[in-house]
């Protein structure tokens, strides 16, 4: 008779544990990825390895004085994007005001004339894999005055994203 | 007084614009997967996709110096395009990365593990979005060149046809994909899916195929799994090739599969895609697989 109970818990148990796991396992999604996109890569090769701006004086223009090299070194299509947001005290734009500067680069696509980058990303480089940009050149207009005399920060960056359909 | 004035006007004229020797230095970055998509989200599960997949992004400092690297995770319009088809994911918080920074040594490689969650709710199955994950060279003072490379991740969550009301989104599907299995060439089958317009205003779908518009090779950035684009588009058929839906309301789109009967149909596994595209505004898709009795 314990025997009996005994098995009759334990099958009891059993069946349970065996409901558990089947209510544990139908709630725990599977997910599947799959890669679509091996790598994106991006390089840059600086002509001349220092663009010591140092003071400047208001409204100063200064130019990298050698060209860099934008590689598309992974082995999709990629757009990079020329941003450039402002530094702590000052902000970009297309004119020269107090405590506005601007940004211009020049090369691939635009290589004619100096063109505007601003914080947007609609400065591009469209680049099949293994293709460089060897004439990237950038433009830096001074703010008219500057209400800091602090040094300031800038940043230009290209941010690489695999081009739509890669 | 005057010493004062002399010193103002030197601090107008003069900015002082960073560091003596600021430096534009040569610089890569590689990062690998550059997409990939996830399927089957269960909405209220926290995935970690390392754990679950094996995946984790890889990211390769090709610099000689150590660099310290961002991950964040943003809504692919805010920083760039995304897959035509999906939307945008409605909450970039929905993913996160394991940690937010990390330290990569010169020519070293450094991982960012990615975590997953939907929130609980019947309207979340049934999607297909876009998120953007950043990753990013932090940058110290002084002017300097910033790399940043994007991988966007299409995250699509479980498709199911028994979930009560509308699925979220301004177009919407239910279900989103729609399984043939154990199918037979020269045996014909039905499905159908139920498209919302989840709009204001009334609009007027085109139903396209996507995986045959796009140029050969580019269907690997759809294709699941071990699925292969379906080769002839005719074996599916669909009842309409464009609908007019009024707005806050739905329409049943019916599909019929015929495969030829030919012994090299057998044991295969296809998908297509059906761009549902409205005269103005994002377009979906349904996802349509099938796989064959073996």
């Amino acid at each position: 008779m314990n025997k009996l109970a005994i098995i009759v818990v334990l099958t009891v148990v059993i069946c349970f544990l065996g409901v558990s796991q089947a209510q544990a396992l139908s709630n725990t999604g599977e997910i599947a990825v799959t890669v679509t996109l091996s790598t994106v890569s991006i390089a840059i090769t600086a002509g001349d390895e220092t663009w010591a701006i140092g003071p400047v004086a208001a409204s100063t223009e200064t130019a990298t004085a050698a060209a860099l090299t934008v590689t598309n070194d992974g082995n999709v299509n990629v757009d990079i994007a020329i941003v450039c947001d402002g530094s702590t005290d000052w902000t970009i734009g297309e004119v020269a005001a107090s405590n506005v500067f601007i940004m211009k680069a020049q090369g691939g696509e635009f290589a004619t004339t100096y063109t505007y980058i601003g914080a947007s990303g609609d400065l591009k480089l469209d680049l099949a894999p293994a293709v460089a940009v060897d004439d990237l050149l950038l433009q830096f207009t001074a703010p008219t005055a500057s209400t800091s005399i602090d040094s300031q920060s800038i940043t230009v960056t290209l941010t690489a994203s695999a081009a739509s359909g890669s | 007084m005057f010493r004062m004035k002399k010193a103002s006007c030197l601090i107008i004229f003069l900015i002082f614009f960073s560091a003596a020797f600021s430096r534009l230095e040569a610089a890569g970055l590689s990062v690998s997967p550059g997409g990939f998509i996830v399927n089957n989200v269960t909405p209220g599960i926290t995935y970690n996709l390392y754990e679950k997949s094996g995946i984790k992004l890889s990211i390769f400092n090709k610099d000689d110096a150590g660099h310290t690297y961002t991950l964040s995770v943003h809504k692919p319009l805010e920083v760039g395009r995304m897959e035509k088809g999906y939307l945008e994911i409605p909450d970039s918080n929905w993913c996160w990365f394991e940690k937010d920074e990390i330290k990569i040594g010169p020519r070293e490689v450094g991982y960012g593990n990615l975590f997953i969650k939907i929130p609980e709710g019947e309207e979340y199955y049934n999607q297909h979005w876009v998120a953007t994950l950043a990753i990013m060279q932090k940058r110290g003072k002084g002017i300097g060149l910033g790399l940043r490379i994007n991988v966007r991740v299409q995250i699509e969550t479980e498709s199911k046809d028994d979930v009560k009301g509308k699925p979220a989104g301004i177009i919407a599907f239910k279900p989103s994909t729609l399984r043939f299995e154990d199918v037979s060439p020269g045996g014909a089958q039905k499905g159908s899916v139920t498209i919302y317009n989840n709009d204001n205003k009334t609009h007027v779908y085109k139903i396209t195929s996507l995986l045959h518009s796009l140029k050969e090779g580019k269907q690997r950035t759809y294709l699941t799994g071990s699925y292969k684009m379906i080769p002839d588009l005719k074996w599916i058929a669909l009842d309409q090739d464009s609908l007019k839906i009024k707005p806050q309301s739905s329409c049943v789109l019916s599909l019929k599969l015929n495969i030829p009967d030919k012994p090299e149909y057998h044991g295969k596994k296809w998908e297509e895609l059906f761009l549902v595209e409205p005269e103005e505004g994002l377009p979906g898709f349904i996802r349509v697989r099938i796989s064959d009795k073996e």
